[in-house]
């Protein structure tokens, strides 16, 4: 459209202008720390590469990674997916559609120090909950994070807590549908899943990329709940690089390798994007 | 339509310029809380200059000191109509004090008294002769001090903080659990390994401990292993008594000394075991007593001092002593407006009277005077560091914070079997 | 992915066919896993607000049955530690504030991004997703630092600002799907009325687009108002500070207060379910709207 370069560069300026000035160079000083080895303040010794360095020869930064990697993945299966589910789920019915909307969204609104301390209480060996049920049912008790489990046992609370998430912005898509598609496709007789498969999931491709993506850097932020409930433990079995680099940062007062592993996450999750934005191929779909 | 975009466009721009300009004009932000009383607007009533500190400390949040200060605070500035004081205390567990004060430090927006820790935190600010030495400030008043005040001292030989009171940490026990199962509270190294195996018997945990935050067990262990000291030696020592005794706690681990999920409980989580009275002993620092009065069980608990066995230790040595004081940032004391009314805080807040007041809503050690009238558990707390032949401070006030951190953290590799206790002091020491 | 889909579909059409669409129990199947899902959501807030009437220690010994001795201990602690009426007025002023300049900028970003071509699109685009990844704690000393320069810490900007610059990559790129699959034809019947950009955005994307902007109006109200590390570092004192820093005085070295935990959640929780509940009246007007234009 003529003129359009004006307006492209109007609409775009102030967004990016702040995140420019309080998100960009913030974290543009963040990479100059990582080439650093400092407190962050008052000790500062340059040493080039040498945190890159040391992040690759890190076996607990390597643990990390890969435990983050594997959250993800459930993160972008179940919670994406049991929100999909959900969402169409409530798209289909009338009567309550309100009750569970706001339900479903209850979880996210409470802090995660509660919901971390909820499933502590939950998986606590000698009082908590589910021991309790076993021993009233006659059973031992389980040590239910070991190094073994504690990786899915902090899954299951994060994939849960932030389903609501994704199922409020599927829902939202999912209503921009006009319903005459729904109808035309009632006439030729495509009902249910058929109709979920060939006329929803089609017309929302492009805000279930949106959730992938948001699925897949968020996870890579996943913090609070792991740092509650098992400390990244047992023998950093469920330690990820949310936690870890939190913990460098804030409680080993180690800024510049802090901001090297940020870094890291930063360029992980980029290379990760790319790759879902290029599998899913979405042909900018209109009705 | 020309126009429509010219207004449209004046429009935007308007808005982002609004935001930026209230980012960089001081004006524009008064607006929006209220006008900060100018330094040198005279006060009417006594004719002295208006001033305005801030105070930053870490009483806050449940710390019971926190609201007798404020109050201490809002007496001082009654007294004194001209001087507005900011308590800009925030718990110390909070996460984000390190991070405010260091960065006020380093970005010339520093408080006027700050009560933090002079530990290894403090290193930076005090090497950046961001704090005043106090022996050498006018007008100071360092008298009256018991020993705690010396402890306070930098290895460069001056004094930067004036401490408040002391702590001590130890092996707290159930004496109530101890007589129900006929176990002897241990004295000795032996003794202690015996009531572990005793109590591993009965339903109760024998020491409520968690081995990822394993700040005390770690500290406790080396010191029952090395005696005083080794327990002094540097990181870069490795001393061979501390891998022994993180070793030790992997061969109590599998004596099942510990609760079972010790390598993902939290402290809170451990202190509620021993408060549930499912466990008989717990290793905990002074603080703790203020919890034990809540749970209704002080006066069945004593603390006593980790048994030593290492050869050249003795039990009775203990970790604490004093690691917080109160610092007078240099920026306020070289600032002619200011001086007096800093100097003058900090004499009102660390005299005698308004010190034990404070401290008294603790019952931690005072580092002036005496606090009286003190129940019976506290006073053995109180006399076991007056008794103790050797204090020092916590491992991980003196080393590199990810070094401990690596070391505390590693504990439960070594209960599992994967690590030793020399590798990992080997790996904790190439970090520093 | 698409022949996967027809091969299945073949399973699926006789299985859905056969217990679904043309039976009851498809629907009963619907409603008893929603609210199956519904059990697990209601949960932790009455745990939250039963909790919230126990004292510290029941929460952690009792912690799953009704409250014996109800107190109301927690909530005049809570009262006692800030000024209630005041920071829920500082959180309202500032996450408003935030969602506001999210929107309105985040908006007509995501509109240039959805419904124009040029040629950094895909350039930003990156940098938008890579924005995302950003963790807070790598940003707020420099923002910190930044503050202090333009003498706003402790002001309301101070977290109004850096609160919008971090969640406005998230609201282009939500906004900006929903806006790319809007119809053509409308795009091409406003430019045939004479609409300009911004008149096309105003009058045509923005109403259609509704649900999306209250969807992520609620989402950066929730977060910013949640923002606890934030909150601490740039807006601390009592005069400015949000009803979430009283989650900052439940504990200390001399133990955590959890029944003022659950008590100040309890509390905190409120203000959202009431944006949210706004936001969802939005929706139902957004759809209506989507429909009368088809």
């Amino acid at each position: 459209m003529k003129g359009d370069k004006f307006y492209i560069f109007l609409f775009l300026t102030p967004a990016f202008l702040i995140s420019g000035i309080f998100l960009y160079y913030p974290f543009f000083e963040n990479i100059k720390l990582s080439f650093y080895k400092t407190d962050g303040f008052f000790n500062s010794t340059f040493i080039g590469f040498d945190n890159y360095i040391r992040l690759f020869n890190d076996e607990i930064a390597r643990g990390s990674t890969l435990n983050s990697f594997e959250l993800m993945l459930y993160v972008a299966i179940f919670q994406v997916g049991i929100a999909l589910v959900l969402a169409i789920m409530v798209n289909s019915i009338k009567r309550g559609a309100a009750f569970y909307r706001i339900t479903f969204f209850f979880p996210i609104v409470i802090s995660g120090a509660a919901i971390g301390l909820l499933f502590t209480l939950i998986y606590n060996y000698r009082n908590g909950l589910l021991n309790e049920i076993l021993i009233n049912l006659g059973f031992e008790r389980v040590l239910w994070l070991t190094e073994q489990s504690s990786l899915y046992m902090v899954a299951i609370p994060t994939v849960w807590n932030y389903v609501g998430f994704y199922f409020v912005i599927f829902l939202t898509a999912i209503q921009k549908i006009p319903q005459d598609y729904y109808d035309a496709a009632a006439l030729e007789g495509i009902t249910g899943f058929q109709k979920m498969m060939k006329i929803t999931i089609p017309l929302i491709l492009g805000d279930l990329k949106t959730c992938l993506v948001l699925a897949i850097t968020g996870a890579l932020k996943i913090f609070e709940l792991v740092y509650i409930i098992t400390k990244g433990g047992p023998a950093r079995s469920s330690e990820v690089l949310g936690t870890y680099m939190y913990q460098k940062a804030f409680v080993d007062s180690a800024m510049g390798y802090g901001a090297t592993l940020a870094v890291f996450m930063v360029v992980i999750g980029l290379t990760l994007a790319f790759i879902t934005n290029k599998f899913i191929k979405n042909d900018k779909l209109t009705y | 339509m020309k126009s429509k975009k010219i207004g449209l466009m004046l429009f935007l721009m308007l808005v982002s310029l609004f935001l930026l300009a209230a980012c960089s004009s001081k004006n524009s932000s008064n607006e929006q809380t209220e006008k900060k009383p100018p330094a040198t607007e005279a006060n009417e009533e006594n004719g002295k200059e208006n001033v305005e500190l801030r105070v930053v400390t870490t009483m806050a949040g449940t710390d019971p000191a926190g609201e007798v200060f404020q109050k201490v605070l809002d007496d001082y500035m009654e007294k004194n109509q001209h001087i507005k004081i900011i308590n800009d205390s925030q718990s110390a567990d909070a996460g984000t004090i390190r991070t405010k004060i260091n960065t006020d430090y380093s970005s010339n927006n520093e408080p006027e008294l700050m009560f933090f820790f002079n530990t290894i935190d403090a290193d930076g600010i005090i090497n950046a002769g961001k704090v005043v030495n106090l022996e050498k400030a006018e007008g100071v008043d360092l008298s009256g001090y018991n020993s705690m005040l010396e402890q306070q001292r930098n290895k460069d030989g001056n004094i930067y903080a004036a401490p408040q009171s002391g702590f001590y940490e130890g092996l707290f026990v159930n004496k109530k659990l101890f007589e129900e199962h006929s176990i002897k509270i241990p004295t000795t190294w032996e003794e202690y390994e015996l009531a572990i195996e005793q109590f591993a018997k009965t339903d109760i945990i024998p020491v409520a401990a968690s081995t990822v935050d394993s700040y005390y067990v770690v500290e406790h262990y080396a010191l029952a292993a090395g005696g005083i000291d080794h327990y002094q030696a540097k990181l870069s020592d490795q001393d061979s008594t501390w891998a022994e005794g993180l070793d030790n706690i992997a061969k109590h681990a599998k004596m099942g000394a510990f609760p079972a999920d010790a390598a993902t409980l939290d402290l809170a989580m451990v202190q509620d075991l021993f408060k549930q009275e499912q466990a008989a002993m717990i290793f905990e620092g002074s603080w703790f007593w203020g919890q034990l009065v809540e749970a209704g069980m002080a006066e069945n608990v004593t603390v006593i001092p980790m048994p030593v066995y290492g050869s050249g230790g003795q039990t009775g040595e203990i970790v604490g002593g004093s690691t917080q004081g109160w610092f007078i940032s240099t920026k306020s004391y070289e600032d002619e407006s200011k001086r007096e009314a800093v100097v003058d805080l900090f004499n009102y807040l660390t005299s005698e009277e308004i010190l034990l007041e404070i401290v008294a809503a603790t019952g931690q050690p005072p580092a002036k005077g005496k606090l009286t009238d003190l129940p019976e558990y506290i006073a053995a707390g109180h006399k076991l560091v007056a008794d103790a032949p050797a204090v020092d401070l916590p491992i991980n006030d003196r080393i590199l914070p990810e070094a401990f951190t690596y070391i505390r953290e590693s504990v439960p590799s070594i209960v599992n079997g994967t690590k030793t206790g020399e590798q990992i002091l080997k790996e904790a020491a190439a970090l520093e | 992915m698409a022949e996967k889909g027809l091969q299945r579909l073949t399973f699926w059409e006789k299985f859905q066919s056969r217990y679904f669409s043309k039976s009851k129990y498809g629907k009963l199947f619907i409603y008893l896993c929603l609210t199956l899902w519904s059990m697990t959501t209601i949960f932790p807030l009455v745990w939250v607000v039963l909790n919230s009437f126990k004292n510290s220690r029941e929460i952690i010994t009792d912690t799953f049955s009704f409250p014996t001795d109800p107190t109301f201990q927690n909530y005049l602690k809570a009262f006692d530690t800030v000024n209630i009426g005041k920071s829920y007025l500082n959180s309202l002023i500032m996450s408003g504030s935030v969602v506001f300049f999210v929107l309105l900028f985040g908006g007509i970003a995501a509109f240039a991004m959805a419904r124009m071509q040029f040629r950094l699109r895909g350039t930003l685009q990156m940098i938008l997703i890579g924005s995302l990844l950003i963790p807070a704690f790598a940003t707020i000393v420099p923002v910190y630092k930044m503050m202090i320069k333009m003498d706003l810490v402790n002001t309301y900007w101070a977290l109004i600002i850096p609160q919008t610059a971090g969640n406005i990559p998230f609201a282009i790129l939500v906004i900006s799907a929903y806006m790319a699959t809007i119809p053509k034809e409308l795009e091409e019947a406003s430019v045939m009325d004479g609409c300009s950009r911004w008149k096309m955005f105003t009058k045509v994307f923005l109403p259609i687009s509704l649900p999306s902007f209250a969807t992520v109006g609620t989402f950066v109200f929730l977060w910013s108002y949640n923002d606890l590390f934030s909150s601490l570092v740039l807006v601390s004192q009592e005069k400015v500070a949000p009803i979430v820093v009283l989650l900052s005085n439940v504990s200390s070295q001399y133990g955590t207060d959890y029944g003022l935990m659950t008590a100040a959640i309890a509390m905190t929780v409120i203000p959202v379910l009431i944006v949210y509940l706004l936001a969802q009246k939005t929706f139902e007007k957004g759809a209506t709207t989507g429909a009368v234009k088809g």
